[in-house]
C-alpha cells in the first residue's frame, strides 16, 4: 500500500484562499479606516499652529 | 359599631388604592406627555399656523398676518421642487451607500469578532463623539483638489485633469452616507446578532454555499435590521443640510437648505413652514409605502 502526499498548494493560491475566507474583516477594517478618517484629520490639524499665535 | 367602621374604612382604603393604581399609568405618562405637548405637538400647530400666514401689503420683513392662504403649499413646492427631489434622491444613494457599507461592517462584527466584539461596537460609535460639524469640515480637506482622495484617484490615466470631488453631489452623498453610519450600523448589527448560529450551520448541513445561506438565511432573518437602519439613515439625510452647505455647491442643494434660508436669510417665514410641513408629509408616506411593502409592519 503506498501512500501519496497531496501536491502543496502553491502561494497564489493559499493567498486567494486567505483573502476569500478573510474578505469581510478585510472589508470591516476599511468601513473603520472610513469612520475615523475625519477623526484623524481633525487630530493631524490640531497639532498645526494657531492662527491666534501667528496674528499678534 | 366598632365593626362596621373598621369595614367602612377597609372598603375606602381599598378604593383608594384601586384608584391609585388606575392613575398610575397616567402619572407614568404624564412627563412624556408634557414634553411632547411642549416640544412637538405646539411647535407644529404654530408651524402649522405660519404656513398659512401671508405678508401684509407694505409691512415689515418677518411680519406675517394669517390669511389661511393654502397656495402657499403650491407656491413652496413648485418654487423648489428640484431641491425636493434632489434631497430624496441624495438621500436614497446615502441610505444604499450606507447599507453598503453598513451591512457587511455589522456582519463581521456580529459574526467574526469573537471576543472584540464590543470593542468594536463602541468603536462604531467612537468618531461619533467628534462634533458632527467638525467632521463634515475635515471631509472638505480629504475631498479637497490636492487632497489625498482626488490625488490618488487621478493617478489612473483615464481621469480627467479637471476631475474634482469636493464641491459636488458625490462629496455630498458620501457626507452624508459617512455622518449617518451608526444609525445604519447598530440596528443591523442588533437584527444580525439575533440570528441563532444553528439555522446557519443547518443551511451548512443542507448542503447550501456561503451564498446561497446568505440569500436565504441570514438576509432575511436580518430585514427587520435593514429595514430600521435605512429607515434611521434616509430620514434625516432628505432633511439634512449640512452637508449639502459644507461639501456641495448652489447647484447640489438640498431642501433643508433652502428651509433654512427662508427661515434665517430670507425671513420668508410662511414659505419655509410650508416647505416643513410638505417635507414631512412625503417622508411619512414613503416611509408608510416602505414598510408596507418591506412587510415589516412590527416596526410601525
Amino acid at each position: 500500500m503506498t501512500t501519496t502526499n497531496a501536491p502543496m498548494p502553491t502561494f497564489s493560491h493559499r493567498a486567494s484562499r486567505w483573502f476569500s475566507r478573510n474578505l469581510i474583516r478585510i472589508y470591516a477594517a476599511l468601513a473603520f479606516i472610513y469612520l475615523f478618517i475625519p477623526v484623524a484629520y481633525t487630530f493631524a490639524f490640531s497639532f498645526n499652529i494657531a492662527l491666534s499665535s501667528i496674528i499678534k | 359599631m366598632a365593626f362596621l367602621h373598621a369595614v367602612s374604612s377597609g372598603h375606602s382604603a381599598t378604593k383608594n388604592v384601586l384608584k391609585g393604581r388606575s392613575l398610575t399609568p397616567y402619572l407614568l405618562l404624564a412627563p412624556g406627555l408634557i414634553w411632547l405637548v411642549t416640544f412637538f405637538i405646539i411647535p407644529i400647530f404654530s408651524l402649522a399656523s405660519t404656513s398659512t400666514m401671508v405678508r401684509p401689503e407694505g409691512a415689515q420683513v418677518g411680519v406675517y398676518e394669517q390669511k389661511l392662504r393654502f397656495a402657499n403649499y403650491i407656491d413652496a413646492f413648485v418654487a423648489n421642487q428640484d431641491q425636493y427631489i434632489r434631497s430624496f434622491f441624495y438621500a436614497a444613494l446615502a441610505t444604499l451607500l450606507a447599507l453598503a457599507i453598513a451591512y457587511p461592517l455589522a456582519y463581521a462584527i456580529a459574526f467574526k469578532s469573537g471576543k472584540y466584539r464590543n470593542i468594536l461596537l463602541v468603536l462604531v460609535i467612537a468618531p461619533f463623539f467628534t462634533s458632527f460639524l467638525l467632521r463634515t469640515i475635515a471631509w472638505t480637506q480629504i475631498l479637497a483638489d490636492s487632497g489625498p482622495v482626488v490625488s490618488a484617484i487621478k493617478v489612473l490615466p483615464f481621469i480627467d485633469e479637471l476631475f474634482r470631488i469636493n464641491n459636488t453631489s458625490t462629496a455630498v452623498v458620501i457626507g452624508l452616507a459617512y455622518n449617518f453610519l451608526p444609525f445604519m450600523t447598530l440596528p443591523l448589527y442588533a437584527s444580525l446578532e439575533r440570528i441563532d448560529p444553528r439555522t446557519l450551520e443547518a443551511a451548512g448541513d443542507l448542503y447550501a454555499n456561503g451564498l446561497t445561506t446568505f440569500r436565504k438565511v441570514t438576509l432575511p432573518l436580518s430585514m427587520p435590521g435593514v429595514v430600521a437602519g435605512t429607515l434611521l439613515t434616509f430620514i434625516p439625510a432628505a432633511g439634512d443640510y449640512v452637508n449639502a452647505a459644507i461639501l456641495g455647491n448652489p447647484s447640489t442643494k438640498m431642501i433643508g437648505n433652502v428651509i433654512e434660508s427662508r427661515f434665517f436669510a430670507v425671513v420668508d417665514y410662511p414659505t419655509a413652514a410650508a416647505l416643513s410641513f410638505t417635507l414631512m408629509a412625503t417622508i411619512l408616506i414613503l416611509v408608510t409605502l416602505y414598510i408596507r411593502k418591506s412587510g415589516t409592519d412590527e416596526l410601525v
